[in-house]
């Protein structure tokens, strides 16, 4: 028995059988195969060296090279046809019963060796040749089988050296039980993935790709990042019993998603969900939610097709708005650029487009773009409980400037004889350092904050968040963070303005206990973790929250906050620690 | 290594013998091992090179390769299966004419 550990990035457990996803690295794991699949595995073995040479036949012709580079792939081609490589990689699979691409990794080994060990330097050189055409060979043969992973034949947890966010949800779901990864961090696209669709992930595990065969039995701990392999009878009987608690506090979610989200001690929090098209809404009625505190409007711009007109940001405001049945609808207005979608991406190339002219910056300068949204809102407005609310502000200027073609959206319906909201309440997402420190001095202007952690998280402590070699520094309990989110509730608390917090701290329950006890009393998460955030709430009291979330602040360090909000969240939901 | 006797499902009948001397600057490197092994596989004979006291299949340009035959080596190559003798023929003229199509 082994336990391993690396970045728990999606809650649960699994037990089961490893299926091992090989990856291009040179890092060919050790996957026996049974007597009655050795001449399966050596049909495998004769169709990649087929394709390695159509790809290199392939390759000479495309690039039209000739000369002394087309004369090296020739001698490659030579290599992938030669009878003795060929002969030598069957009787390995034969011999020592493992898959084509482990008896590929043993030969080629043993060919570099030899190469490497002649005295004539000249023929030592060609040990990187024949690396090459290894690389050649096995991307062949791992090539097919992760395609396989979208038609598994038995349910198996996944072990890679990565998984790409689209082959994470191509997964064949019925027959994965989690997936366990070398590289990867908590926020990369992967782990998002593995969240929305509750699949219990550990990455960041380093080598565990080299660590366990094909077809051996794990466990996969979603909520504490632990994977042990080969478990003795105690640990799976321990997990078993884990599974079943956290079955029952899965059946606990469905039921409390008829329960008001109020704390033990009866104060109220509004939980919101974020939706990108209309018919989200039913699945934040469905979570119990109490309206949405995010709309993310840009996905109403379909690339390659010209940007919305008024009318279908009207049609799409409306039809939210029926859903929710009086219920409040918070209209975020275009937030195009950097990792979105932009309308007229690559008219000009940023240079580092996370400061660029992105978001409200970029549709200050089009009002083209601007215009029909604005006027689509104010219209809908009509139509039930809207709050329009303007992202990346870093001060008050783009806030008046955002107002005044508000403004001016207005007076111009007003002279076309429509029917306009003239209390339309108007918010900022404060997601810049800059407009959490002056929260006081934009707070006159609007009537609501919304703290949009993901961005904020990332410009404060200049870390991007899928950059894997940085993304232990994305820290959404840094001291900093802390304290600019504590800089904004107290300027709502001061003014009366309402603040609500958005981003994946809102809805990741560890952090629950610590933003009620800073203050915050309305959060906007993704519907699936309405549920979740509302059982901690209603086990919770404010008076309990206050003194952890003091503790927190006198925190130096992120990793001293989570080890006691984790500690905190074992108290109170045993099935997730 | 194939065994001496060569490998299994050879070819049998004739044996053809000829001896030639490399003379390219760098010897029996990748690409005029390539060229040879080539040569030989169209040949549709089983071929074996000897050089001093190795000997690798004259089909495979990795054992080839791994001979390391250098400049001024004399080579023995022996072919068995049908018109073995055209193909050593053509075998020692690749090679004295410096392994050029």
């Amino acid at each position: 028995m082994e336990i391993l550990t690396g970045v728990p990035v999606s809650p649960g457990v699994a037990i089961g059988r490893v299926y091992l996803l090989e990856t291009e690295e040179r890092n060919v794991p050790n996957r026996p195969v049974a007597a009655d699949e050795v001449e399966a595995e050596i049909e495998r073995l004769d169709a990649a060296l087929g394709s390695a040479r159509d790809e290199l036949s392939g390759l000479v012709t495309a690039s039209g090279i000739e000369g002394d580079v087309s004369a090296i792939f020739g001698a490659h081609d030579m290599v992938l046809r030669d009878p003795k490589l060929r002969d030598d990689v069957a009787a390995t699979v034969r011999d020592r019963q493992v898959s084509a691409e482990y008896a590929v990794a043993l030969v080629f080994d043993a060919l570099v060796a030899r190469f490497e060990g002649l005295e004539d330097q000249y023929f030592a050189q060609r040990a990187s040749d024949m690396r090459d055409i290894e690389r050649r060979v096995l991307r062949a043969l791992l090539g097919d089988r992760r395609a396989e992973i979208a038609r598994l034949e038995h349910p198996v947890v996944i072990v890679a050296h990565d998984l790409t966010p689209s082959q994470t949800a191509d997964l064949d779901r019925t027959r994965t039980l989690g997936f366990v990864t070398d590289v990867g961090g908590p926020t990369s696209h992967t782990a998002i993935i593995a969240r929305s669709i509750g699949m219990p992930a550990v990455v960041g595990l380093g080598s565990i790709t080299s660590r366990v065969a094909d077809g051996a039995h794990v466990i996969v701990d979603g909520n504490r990042g632990q994977v042990v392999v080969d478990p003795d009878a105690a640990q799976v009987r321990r997990y078993e019993q884990a599974i079943v608690q956290y079955e029952r506090y899965r059946r606990e979610l469905e039921r409390v998603r008829d329960y008001p989200a109020e704390t033990r001690d009866g104060h109220v929090i509004r939980l919101m969900g974020n939706i990108e098209v209309p018919g989200d809404v039913a699945s934040v009625m469905d979570a119990g939610g109490d309206g949405v505190g995010l709309f993310r409007t840009e996905f109403l711009y379909e690339e390659g097709k010209p940007p919305p007109t008024e009318d279908d940001h009207f049609d799409a405001y409306v039809a939210a708005l029926r859903q929710l049945a009086g219920r409040p609808l918070t209209i975020r207005t275009f937030d195009f650029g950097a990792d979105k979608v932009t309308p007229d991406r690559g008219a000009q190339q940023e240079p580092n487009p996370f400061l660029g002219s992105r978001s409200l910056r970029l549709c200050l300068e089009r009002p083209g773009l601007f215009m029909p949204q604005l006027r689509a809102i104010l219209r809908a407005s009509g139509y039930g409980s809207v709050r329009c609310l303007f992202p990346m502000v870093s001060g008050i200027e783009e806030l008046r400037r955002a107002k005044a073609m508000l403004e001016r959206a207005r007076v111009s319906l007003r002279a076309e004889g429509h029917y306009v909201n003239e209390r339309l309440p108007v918010g900022v997402m404060v997601e810049i350092p800059s407009a959490a420190i002056v929260a006081d001095m934009l707070v006159d202007d609007v009537d609501f904050l919304s703290i949009g952690t993901n961005d904020l998280v990332q410009y404060a402590l200049a870390v991007d968040r899928v950059n894997e070699r940085v993304a232990h520094l994305y820290q959404p309990a840094h001291p900093a963070l802390l304290r600019l989110i504590r800089t904004v509730v107290r300027v709502g608390a001061d003014t009366g303005r309402n603040v609500s917090l958005c981003g994946e701290m809102a809805g990741d329950v560890l952090y629950t206990i610590l933003l009620v006890g800073m203050g915050l009393r309305e959060f906007s998460v993704p519907a699936r973790a309405i549920p979740a955030v509302k059982q901690v709430v209603r086990s919770i009291t404010v008076e309990q929250s206050r003194e952890a979330a003091e503790w927190c602040a006198s925190a130096p360090g992120h990793d001293e906050v989570l080890a006691r909000l984790r500690e905190a969240l074992g108290e109170l939901v045993p099935a997730l620690v | 290594m194939a065994s001496p006797d060569g490998r299994p499902g050879e070819p049998a009948g004739d044996v053809a013998v000829a001896e030639v001397t490399v003379r390219n600057p760098q010897g029996l490197h990748l690409r005029p091992a390539t060229e040879f092994a080539r040569a030989a596989l169209q040949s549709g004979c089983a071929v074996r090179v000897h050089y001093g006291a190795s000997e690798g299949d004259g089909t495979s340009v990795l054992e080839l390769a791994m001979m390391a035959i250098r400049p001024g080596a004399l080579l023995r190559i022996e072919a068995r299966g049908t018109n073995c003798a055209r193909a050593v023929a053509d075998l020692v003229a690749l090679v004295d004419r410096d392994f050029k199509g």
